[in-house]
């Protein structure tokens, strides 16, 4: 058998971490030159088309050129700098893949492999949802914020995190903050990430239930998502162990033949059975969500990853070429009303700091820090790939933020504001819906509202707030103009939801069983059996509290005459951006600490941003005089009316009056909390940057040791020239050492 | 189940089958110059396009972790010669195992 690689007399005596920068300056020929200028110029026509156009309507190509010249320039010279003048990649130094190799979970993986890993798992519904409900204000706010939002902050937030987590040897981001912050801020972190999870099931749950309600088709498809999994599930882990590629083409096959057959129920005397109210879907969520998540992963989590993975990337895939295909017009205004005035009904609030809070996922998503510090960093072959992976990554995921805004902007807007607007401000018939929407300052006749609904199959389409329908709305309009036409309007809908469904339904799963674990490991500070992992009572028990955690705001949101997904998604966009800020001030104070103070304004600039977003809305949210956005002002409306014994639209009952105002202060106490949380964090990270700039030989970083790598692999996607050289020389030594006998 | 990649050449780069064997010098001789021609083009056409399907099957099985039993085995092999390695049975159970204990290894976001 032979050795592995010929040992290096030098990996015996580490060298002194160099960070040397091998970038040398990128050569700039003429030819490189003029390709970037035309990019910039071909992005700078198409903001300045989305910007200035006033009352004609606009091709989503113009959206499609802003946003890809901006990321091809971002990327191009933004995260270039970073890596190599900020952060200072070393693709000499081994990464703790390749130190720490174990064939399992450290293990050095192929750069291509390792971006779809990664983007397959910071990818999922927020980035579909957060823009279309931000085009209440219009197309332009939020495209703004999504395209430079990811370029400056939340992909700047992923490969800074990536890259010191790596080389912490893949330490998560709460230990970071603890070991390099204070147990005060890794306290905070952790328990602002424990509740933002709770929230997030909470939103994403809302989202499945709002779309799933009086939707026969819906239901059908989705229940039988349950058993396909199963049969995947037992396939893998008895039948065929490991053949995901097989199990999955069968369980696409399948979960196509599921969503047809829908239609064929919808149709039936069966269609009763699966009209379901939102209050009984509230209960099937929850048994879901418990059941899924103290069943063994391989039964059900596992299988359902694979499926929704493929559907993921595979209809992005679709809606990518469909909007290229069909380059559809926007509708929508660039700017509405409602940006100024801020009274829009899916979200109050004004453009600023709303719009900056409803876009998270797809502009700058704390949650991806927990990605970026969870397995990727286990498996980064080289510290060059962090670019690619961190940047990269997050810079695709803001692209299909941007489609899903496309697919919000190409519906008419009459009929957007009829789906996204609560029962309350539209009332329940098309008629008063039309009427509200006129009211709005759109028009749409009854009739319209009626065919839409009927071609998409749906009984109605009134109030499906939670964006997934307007984004199935707007997916089946594209597809259908490319292939099939109207008559397959309706299966493109009900494989939009599908779609939506089934990574929703994982998340719910995953997340629960993540809250779970957080649970019994704090738990098991205090009662030691709840630590254990195969301990039944502990593991029921913690899930029970997680899942009553979310499903309570899901009863809630269900059932708030104003509107859950009004109240709750504002709630859920200022936690998300709270977990942003503990990433980026960790960030900061680490470049900060490693003698990087002149970058520190890379993270530190962001940071500030989402402060000051963060905090005005969470001020607004708390301290706000308009009942519409402030709880405590909203509370004690409803509680003054209680007292006088009125009953205030849009409630309908005394029994409404109390829910809305427990449901406020709730609300307001947690905006609350988490206010009080980032200030807490920003003030703890503070403190130890300014002891770092104060006494820099105070400081002791703890990262991996360095070694030398062995690894010879590409930083980007496709390899340079002088990358080709390398690989060559490379594998000419190795098959020299070969060949002359090593074994 | 393909051939896991040779552990030994770790120094080289990602271990990828992208070096493959040009596909016009597989061209095979015929009497009539033209027809050889178009046999030569439509043979790599076929050749280009089997090549492609191998570079997404590769890319897929990295992806799902179909692979990850051939990089475990050949992790094994290389590092410890004299260990029992796992069934691919087994070794599979063992992963979903891990996973259960760690819920937070697989978590997919938002």
């Amino acid at each position: 058998m032979p050795e592995p690689a010929p040992t290096d007399a030098s990996d015996a005596v580490p060298e002194a971490a160099p960070g040397a920068a091998p970038g040398k300056a990128p050569k700039l020929t003429p030819r490189s030159i003029a390709v970037w200028a035309l990019v910039a110029l071909v992005g700078a026509a198409g903001w300045g088309v989305l910007a200035l156009s006033r009352g004609e309507e606009v091709s989503a190509a113009w959206m499609l050129a802003a946003a890809l010249g901006s990321y091809a320039i971002a990327y191009r010279f933004y995260s270039r700098f970073i890596a190599n003048r900020v952060l200072k990649v070393d693709k000499t130094r081994a990464t703790p893949a390749e130190r720490l190799d174990n064939g399992v979970d450290f293990h050095p993986t192929d750069r291509r492999v390792l971006f779809g890993h990664h983007f397959a798992a910071i990818a999922g519904a927020g980035p579909l949802v957060g823009p279309v409900l931000a085009a209440q204000m219009g197309y332009l706010p939020g495209t703004i914020w999504i395209v430079a939002g990811v370029i400056f902050a939340g992909a700047v937030q992923d490969m800074v995190t990536l890259f010191f987590s790596t080389r912490r040897d893949g330490r998560s981001l709460g230990q970071i903050a603890r070991d390099e912050i204070g147990p005060f801020g890794g306290a905070a972190a952790l328990v602002a990430v424990f509740m933002i999870m709770i929230i997030l099931l909470a939103v994403l749950a809302l989202v499945i239930v709002n779309a799933l309600a009086h939707s026969p088709w819906g239901v059908f498809s989705i229940a039988m998502t349950i058993p396909i999994a199963l049969f995947m599930g037992v396939y893998l882990r008895v039948l065929r162990p490991g053949r995901v590629t097989e199990v999955s083409v069968i369980g696409v096959a399948l979960l196509l033949l599921a969503i047809v057959s829908g239609g064929w129920v919808a149709e039936s005397s069966l269609a009763d059975t699966f009209t379901l109210e939102a209050s009984t879907l509230v209960i099937w969520m929850i048994a879901y969500g418990f059941l899924a998540s103290v069943l063994p992963v391989w039964m059900l989590l596992a299988p359902r990853d694979y499926l929704s993975t493929f559907m993921k990337v595979g209809t992005i895939v679709l809606l990518a070429l469909g909007v290229v295909i069909a380059l559809p017009t926007l509708k929508m205004d660039a700017v509405t009303e409602f940006a100024s005035r801020g009274d829009g009904p899916v979200f109050a609030g004004s453009m600023f700091p709303f719009v900056f809070i409803t876009i998270a996922c797809g502009a700058l998503s704390g949650f991806h820090s927990l990605i970026s510090s969870g397995t990727t960093p286990k498996m980064v072959q080289k510290e060059t790939q962090i670019r690619m992976i961190g940047y990269g990554a997050m810079l695709t995921e803001s692209f299909v933020a941007i489609m899903a805004m496309i697919t919000a902007c190409v519906i008419d807007p009459g009929l957007y504001f009829a789906v996204n607007s609560p029962a309350g401000v539209i009332g329940g018939t098309v008629e008063s819906a039309s009427q509200a929407v006129a009211n709005l300052g759109f028009t749409i006749s009854p009739d319209q509202l009626a065919q839409a609904a009927k071609d998409v199959e749906e009984t109605s389409l009134l109030s499906r707030t939670g964006g997934a329908p307007t984004f199935a709305l707007g997916m089946s309009e594209i597809f259908s103009s490319v292939l099939g036409g109207t008559a397959l309007k309706a299966f493109w809908y009900h494989f939009a939801i599908m779609f939506e469904a089934l990574f929703i339904l994982t998340t719910v799963d995953a997340g629960t069983r993540v809250g779970r674990f957080m649970l019994q490991d704090m738990l098991g500070n205090v009662y030691k059996p709840m630590r254990q992992v195969s301990w039944k009572p502990g593991v029921w028990f913690a899930s029970a509290v997680v899942v009553g955690g979310w499903g309570y705001f899901l009863w809630v949101g269900v059932h708030d005459p104003l509107g859950g997904i009004n109240q709750l998604f504002p709630l859920f966009g200022i936690a998300n951006q709270l977990l942003a800020a503990v990433a980026l001030a960790v960030c900061t104070t680490l470049l900060i600490k490693s003698g990087r103070l002149k970058w520190a304004w890379v993270t530190a600039v962001p940071l500030a941003w989402d402060a000051a977003v963060t905090l005005t809305a969470s001020w607004q949210k708390i301290f706000s005089g308009d009942p519409k956005v402030g709880f405590f002002t909203q509370r004690d409306v409803y509680q003054s009316a209680i007292d006088r014994g009125e009953v205030l639209p849009p409630a309908k009952t005394m029994d409404d009056m109390h829910t809305v105002v427990t449901n406020s202060t709730v609300d307001g106490v947690l905006s609350a909390l988490f206010a009080l949380l980032i200030l807490v964090v920003i003030a703890d990270a503070a403190r130890v940057c300014v002891r770092a700039i104060r006494a820099p030989e105070s400081v002791a970083l703890s990262e991996a040791p360095y070694v030398r790598s062995r690894i010879t692999a590409p930083a980007g996607m496709f390899p340079t020239p002088e990358e080709k050289a390398e690989l060559a020389a490379a594998e000419a030594k190795v098959t020299a050492g070969a060949g002359s006998g090593a074994s | 189940m393909t051939a896991p990649v040779d552990p030994s050449v770790t120094a080289s780069a990602s271990v990828d089958p992208s070096a493959s064997v040009d596909p016009s010098v597989t061209a095979s001789a015929s009497m009539d110059p033209s027809a050889s021609v178009t046999a030569s083009v439509t043979a790599s056409v076929t050749a280009r396009a089997r090549h492609i399907a191998g570079r997404i099957r590769w890319y897929v099985r990295e992806l799902t972790g179909e692979s990850a039993y051939d990089w475990y085995v050949a992790h094994t092999a290389a590092h410890d010669p004299e260990a029992r390695i796992m069934t691919r049975r087994a070794f599979e159970r063992s992963r979903t195992d891990a996973r259960e204990a760690d819920p937070r290894e697989g978590f997919r976001c938002c």
